[in-house]
């Protein structure tokens, strides 16, 4: 996660809005995205990581296209702010 | 004192002079104009409201007067100001009403932090008020005049004002601006109501407003519980339809229409995530009036639709 900052989330059915108190932005999520930012609020992970967690959590099968569109979701978490890359 | 127990003779000159306090809602504004026309629609579209006097704290201080020069005699222009600055280039002196109800919005819209202010008519019935949001054209503003003109009381036809805290709506009402078509609509489904003249070619079309219920007016300092969101839709022809909708979308839409939701950071969120999560959301499709008053008066308390 971006560090110094908090997530505030409100979850109806499978959608959930996200507030991030660093931008002040509020983001319209799915399932799998709200699945991705919830597991990556508690811990950095890799990719492999996140699609073994996402998986399960949504009972997907972690195939070729579904570790494609965890990149992708990855990526636009980083473009909006929301996470930002682990260095040790 | 309420606007109506001055002549529109004292009224005109009391404007033009000190100009008036008038109250709206939880605001109060002093105007001053000397065109006739700002005048003449003031006097009749918000004869049930109060004038305050000059002793009262005034929110916004607006004037409205025409451009000088060439432009007294050559296309007549009007001019806004507010507190003294000019934040927006002149408009054909015809459109000097619509010009004062735009401004007035603007006013209250980016000055007001106080409150959550949505883009959304609103109306009550019983204490329990319906926020109707939609983008322009969808036929807001006519659902929302014809609910006020069959026992729903109007609480604002452009800003929805929410309290923070309890998340109250607070009343506004003031004319409802309608355009184009349903002008000629709302004459003929409300025979009675008091429309003040209508402005042609505005960057919105034809712009009339009709005068709010005096009972909307003396209620101003009612607020009501927000119970449902409904997003209204004119279809022509098309069979009333009320149907569930996400709670999520419905609050991105609303965040993205509110005029200071991202000004008010993690309050406005907290405020919108309360006013989501107690309101039931619906999308409405009518071609009807009589049919969407009938709906409106049998509107769920639960999620879910009625047959």
């Amino acid at each position: 996660m971006t560090s110094g900052f908090e997530l505030l989330w409100h979850t109806w059915d499978d959608e959930s809005v996200v507030y991030h108190t660093g931008s002040g932005d509020t983001h319209l999520l799915d399932t799998i995205a709200m699945s991705a930012l919830m597991a990556l609020e508690n811990k950095a992970l890799t990719v492999a990581e996140l699609v073994e967690k996402v998986s399960k959590h949504c009972a997907i099968n972690p195939d070729p296209a579904f570790f494609e569109s965890i990149t992708q979701l990855i990526s636009s978490f980083n473009r909006l702010g929301l996470i930002e890359r682990y260095s040790h | 004192m309420k606007v109506s127990e001055l002549s529109p003779a004292e009224f005109s000159k009391r404007l033009k002079r000190r100009g008036i306090y008038l109250k709206t809602g939880p605001f109060i504004s002093h105007i001053r104009s000397s065109i006739p026309a700002v005048a003449r629609n003031l006097s009749l579209l918000y004869s049930d409201h109060q004038l305050m006097t000059s002793e009262d704290f005034a929110d916004f201080h607006i004037e409205l007067f025409r451009s000088r020069g060439l432009r007294r005699w050559y296309r007549p222009q009007v001019n806004f100001s507010f507190d003294g600055h000019i934040p927006f280039k002149p408009l054909p002196l015809a459109q000097a009403f619509p010009m004062f109800e735009w401004t007035l919005n603007w006013c209250i819209a980016n000055h007001s932090n106080q409150y959550l202010i949505l883009h959304a008519a609103a109306i009550e019935k019983d204490g329990l008020a319906v926020i109707l949001p939609a983008p322009p054209g969808t036929g807001k503003s006519t659902l929302c005049a014809g609910l006020s003109s069959r026992g729903w009381r109007l609480l604002s036809d452009e800003l929805a004002i929410l309290r923070l805290g309890d998340m109250k709506l607070l009343p506004l009402a003031r004319p409802i601006n309608l355009k184009n078509d349903s002008i000629d609509i709302m004459r003929q489904y409300t025979p009675d109501a008091t429309f003040g003249q209508t402005s042609h070619d505005t960057a919105k079309g034809d712009v009339a407003h009709m005068k709010p219920s005096t009972d909307s007016v003396i209620r101003s300092d009612e607020t009501a519980t927000p119970t449902w969101i409904i997003f209204p839709k004119y279809v022509a022809n098309e069979n009333i339809s009320l149907t569930l909708r996400s709670k999520a979308q419905t609050f991105i839409y609303a965040a993205e229409n509110a005029f200071n939701y991202s000004a008010l950071g993690l309050k406005g969120f907290q405020a919108m995530e309360h006013l989501i999560d107690s309101c039931h959301c619906y999308d409405f499709i009518y071609s009807d009036l009589d049919q969407a008053v009938e709906q409106f008066n049998s509107l769920p308390l639960s999620e879910e639709i009625t047959p």
